[in-house]
């Protein structure tokens, strides 16, 4: 069975002022089946790229189709299958129970029994106004929603920052169950840690351009990560991070020995050494 | 674009804006109301005499002002890039979307704010009645005048659509003073031209009494009023509204 691709990026030339571009020539392939970590540091471009594919913003070139759309035509065929969660959003002036009522009719696959279930999971009060709620229980009302409506892409902007302890482990929980070969999952976050064993690939952009794209076992088979104690930083490392008693350490991974990677070291040793990462992982 | 119309979606669309904008509108009725029993007894105190002119002044003035303002709030979840999001993401075509607040900011303005001054002018009635023994002419909403209102809202519903979509914050406002610079801007070129034109011209020879065989101020009346009339209703109001869906579809967040 071929796994579709849901999203296709091709030559994207965006910025928000004349003569000073964001992207240049950008390309994106995303498929079913994945939930797809994307990190960058600040201003990298990262939500304006989520906006891009979910057809908010129009690009100066190139071609962004979403589920097989022009994503900036935003048909409501299209839209009926996205549910962007974005950083930043604004509730209604509605009770929780009214979510269901004012908004599954937009959504023909809206599954309402499964959207009081993740209520229910978040552990969220079933009657009351969301303006009166705190910021992670408006949040977790609006990925409930955005789970129930089965959309096939969903976009997730900083889905965990608000979101306590045990509502951060329920959500991945929740995230790795909802996902399957139809769907696509878009994660961008700073909160890596938040985010372990759940994204899978990870893709990296900097300065305007995907600087890497790879699923975590390629990255484990080719860097080797591991702590290094004593206070000499080792010289094999491409990068080390100083921690109580030691070093954090990235290398190549000569051995062949299995590590578990460590997204955030990752994520650094990349922004360092953008070239040597990319001539290990193309060589 | 996307021309998809579904008239369930387009119901949902109208159920969702005036189940959330509910407060408001309950707001919006009962300021009408209360200003309008106001008026009404004050008029009583100062023994004016009752005319059907009270209540054409009252409905002309609320119902312009609010339909304006009503109008340029249409897209009021503009103003946020929150809630701009929320809005261009909700999965309807661009002419439901368009369709839904055009039959909210016309249509159904116009019914709901007639019957709801209707209803206001019965409780100044009451209120007059208990508190002086007598009561004002009531309010009669089929009448010429009536639809006069309706004709110049329409035209002005038309620019400030684009205006409520083209603005993110204080759309009236901004609408209303592009339309006042527009206005300078083409009185001031128009008065150029003419002076530019007309300045050898004798205003009494050529106006009144015109060489060319006909009169000229009937002509300009007929053209100015009845054809100008018609080129604004059936060219220009429709322009507009196809402006502002065009412009409805290019809105980023």
């Amino acid at each position: 069975m071929t796994i579709e691709t849901l999203i296709q990026i091709d030559s994207l030339h965006f910025g928000y002022k004349k003569g000073k571009p964001l992207f240049r020539d950008l390309d994106l392939e995303l498929k079913g089946g994945q939930i797809y970590g994307l990190l960058g540091r600040n201003g990298a471009g990262k939500t304006t790229l989520l906006r891009i594919i979910a057809g908010l913003l129009q690009p100066w070139e190139g071609e962004v189709t979403t589920l097989g759309h022009q994503a900036f035509n935003r048909s409501a065929e299209m839209l009926a299958d996205i549910c962007f969660i974005p950083e930043e959003w604004s509730v209604p002036d509605l009770d929780i129970g009214d979510l269901p009522r004012i908004y599954a009719p937009f959504y023909p696959k809206f599954d309402e029994d499964l959207f009081w279930k993740l209520v229910s999971e978040f552990e969220l009060p079933t009657s009351g106004k969301l303006t009166g709620s705190s910021f992670g229980q408006k949040k977790k009302a609006i990925i409930s929603f955005g789970l129930a409506t089965r959309a096939r892409l969903l976009i997730l902007d900083e889905p965990t920052n608000g979101l306590d302890i045990p509502s951060k482990s329920r959500f991945r929980k929740i995230i790795s169950s909802g996902i399957h070969d139809e769907t696509c999952m878009l994660i961008s976050t700073h909160q890596v840690r938040d985010m372990v064993n759940l994204i899978d690939p990870l893709i990296v952009l900097d300065q305007g351009r995907i600087i890497f794209q790879q699923d975590l076992a390629s990255v484990s088979k080719k860097l080797k990560f591991h702590v290094h104690t004593g206070l000499q930083e080792p010289i094999d490392a491409w990068y080390a991070e100083r921690i109580p008693g030691g070093y954090l350490v990235v290398s190549e991974n000569l051995t062949g020995e299995d590590t578990d990677v460590d997204l955030e070291v990752l994520f650094n040793a990349l922004i360092q050494h953008p070239e040597r990462m990319t001539n290990l992982f193309n060589a | 674009m996307d021309m998809t119309l579904r008239i369930p979606i387009l119901r949902q669309l109208l159920f969702r804006d005036l189940y959330i904008n509910r407060k408001s509108t309950l707001i919006m009725a009962g300021t009408v109301t209360g200003l309008l029993t106001l008026f009404g007894v004050l008029a009583k105190m100062d023994s004016e005499p009752t005319t059907a002119g009270f209540h054409l002044t009252w409905y002309g003035i609320f119902f312009l002002i609010i339909g304006l303002f009503h109008t340029g709030g249409a897209f009021n979840e503009f103003a946020q890039p929150a809630t701009r999001q929320d809005y261009l993401l909700l999965p309807a075509s661009h002419i439901e979307k368009w369709s839904a607040r055009w039959l909210r900011t016309l249509p159904f303005y116009m019914l709901s704010f007639t019957l709801v001054y209707w209803l206001a002018s019965w409780i100044m009635n009451l209120v007059c009645w208990l508190a002086f023994g007598e009561i004002h002419s009531v309010f009669q909403p089929f009448q010429e005048q009536i639809w006069d209102f309706w004709k110049i809202y329409i035209m002005a519903h038309a620019v400030f659509l684009i205006g409520a979509i083209h603005f993110n914050k204080a759309a009236t406002i901004k609408t209303a003073l592009t339309l006042l610079v527009l206005q300078t801007a083409i009185s001031f070129i128009v008065g150029i031209a003419a002076w530019m034109i007309f300045r050898s011209w004798s205003v009494d020879e050529s106006m009144i009494n015109p060489s060319f065989g006909f009169n000229f101020s009937e002509q300009m009346d007929f053209l100015l009023g009845k054809v100008g009339q018609l080129i604004l209703w059936l060219v220009l109001v429709p322009f507009f509204w196809w402006v502002s869906f065009l412009k409805l579809t290019e809105k980023e967040v």
